[in-house]
């Protein structure tokens, strides 16, 4: 193994930025079975950390940030192995905002996208990691927050920048999301909130907008989605929501052509 | 008597037809060079037609807000407004150059006003475009900035501030151009000056209980807006 990465027992309704978003989308894009692609915690080769030094991130913004997914895309795409160990799971470190850390993740995946763009074109069938270590198999509880008010506050900001989300979406896309944005309680199905996810990636490369406008308008859309999954699955067993997690990564699979399409053509549609 | 009048005509005959001769080739020449303009102007009109479509031209104005402001207006789309601008430009020029060579005394010199006049033209609309530019920039700025400190009427507040620097863009364009000068950059002066007074005074006065209060409700929301990433990460 050149790169050794963590693997968390979760309830699966924890780590919503993960499940959400990381995880299917870099299994997807890179093919790699990946439970966690951030987090500080992993272990590697000196020949991968060579390998990484001699790579032109470190004046990016990416090294400053998010460099854990940096470095486990950088793996897959240059085919050093990959292996997960089971770990026990920790609180994250230092007190962030979700604002911040949603933004700074979309700028780690569109740099990590940008960077790897030969190889995840090409990367299909997802392969398996193989896992050292011991399963905890007790699925901890999960601490409670407050999705309703997540979902509020995603309201409005998503409507107060409807303007802003209009110029960068498509017109099929922006209508469907507004609609569900408008709709009685949180809700956004996957195959949209995929769409919407490489609908984004999509409009960053073609740089509708800046950089960082774009990452802080992905924010709401989110915050929505989290409020979403957390509304529908509150009344769910772990097993059922893990099948809900399945079926996310599954689409964000099936949809994957779509975002190889319109990545390199301007007029492309996701 | 009779000899005499015979004489003035012959003469006045003899004058005109010295002018008509010196005319006509003058005419003429001003005649081809209103139609090759006329033709050439076509022909550079379509050019930077299809060079701004190739370009993606549109996409950009789409960005810039500009395709917005005309599409208000009710103005053709910017890559065919720019084409129509640059077209009316040359020919312009031609008519000029036309009226020039056929040198009657009201229109001398006209040439040389006219092409005083291009560079600034063009100067002003490159700083209109600029203004367009940057207030579309400013606007998302501040739009998204004001959502993500959770500030009430954030698309009022950098709506404002859109029109602000787009006004300041078309005073400066006009300003460029020399037209009524005096006028505009009056005008705009006195309505900036009385709006920031204005607001000013209702701020200061009238709404200082308001402005307490929102303040504080303001730093209450931050407080409560700025959700812990823990549970999702």
């Amino acid at each position: 193994m050149e790169l050794l990465a963590p693997r968390y027992r979760r309830h699966p309704r924890d780590g919503v930025l993960i499940t959400q978003l990381v995880r299917p989308l870099v299994r997807s894009l890179y093919a790699v079975g990946l439970d966690e692609p951030l987090g500080g915690e992993f272990g590697c080769s000196g020949r991968f950390a060579s390998h990484c030094l001699e790579q032109d991130i470190w004046n990016h913004e990416s090294a400053r940030f998010a460099i854990d997914l940096w470095l486990r895309t950088e793996a897959a795409a240059e085919r050093f192995p990959i292996g997960q160990i089971w770990r026990p799971i920790s609180a994250p470190v230092g007190r962030a905002t979700l604002r911040d850390v949603v933004h700074q993740v979309v700028l780690a995946v569109i740099e990590s996208l940008r960077a790897h763009e030969s190889f995840w074109r090409n990367a299909n069938a997802i392969s398996d990691l193989r896992t050292w270590g011991a399963d905890p198999a007790v699925i901890p509880d999960i601490t409670p927050w407050d999705f309703q008010a997540l979902a509020e506050q995603a309201r409005r900001d998503i409507v107060e920048i409807t303007p802003l989300l209009e110029d960068v979406l498509e017109p099929g896309l922006f209508v469907g999301v507004m609609d569900h944005v408008n709709g009685a309680g949180p809700h956004l199905d996957d195959e949209l909130w995929v769409r919407t996810v490489y609908g984004f990636a999509t409009a960053i490369q073609h740089g509708r907008a800046a950089l960082d406008h774009m990452a802080d308008m992905f924010v709401p859309l989110y915050m929505w989605r989290a409020a979403a999954f957390m509304s529908d699955t509150s009344p769910e067993s772990p097993a059922a929501v893990q099948t809900r997690l399945d079926a996310l990564c599954d689409t964000f699979l099936r949809l994957k052509p779509s975002l190889v399409a319109s990545w390199s053509n301007p007029g492309g549609t996701t | 008597m009779i000899q005499e009048i015979a004489d003035a005509l012959v003469q006045s005959w003899r004058n005109f037809a010295s002018a008509f001769v010196l005319f006509v080739p003058r005419l003429v020449a001003a005649t081809i060079i209103f139609a090759g303009g006329f033709v050439i102007a076509l022909v550079v009109r379509r050019a930077i037609q299809r060079a701004l479509m190739w370009m993606n031209f549109d996409r950009l104005t789409l960005r810039s807000g500009a395709s917005e402001m005309l599409r208000l207006a009710e103005m053709p789309p910017a890559d065919i407004l720019i084409s129509k601008i640059v077209f009316w430009i040359v020919w312009l020029g031609f008519i000029v150059s036309a009226v020039d060579t056929l040198q009657l005394a009201p229109f001398q010199g006209l040439v040389e006003e006219f092409f005083r006049l291009v560079p600034r033209f063009l100067v002003a609309l490159l700083v209109l475009s600029i203004g367009f530019l940057v207030a579309n920039f400013l606007w998302r700025a501040t739009l998204l900035a004001s959502v993500n400190a959770g500030l009430p009427g954030a698309r009022l507040l950098s709506g404002s501030l859109r029109v602000l620097v787009i006004a300041i863009g078309v005073v400066m364009a006009l300003e460029q151009v020399g037209l009524a000068t005096s006028v505009v950059l009056a005008a705009f002066a006195i309505t900036f000056g009385a709006l920031m007074l204005g607001l000013a005074i209702a701020f200061g006065l009238g709404g200082r209980e308001a402005a307490k209060a929102l303040l504080e409700e303001q730093l209450r929301t931050k407080r409560e807006r700025e959700s812990d990433a823990a549970p999702h990460l």
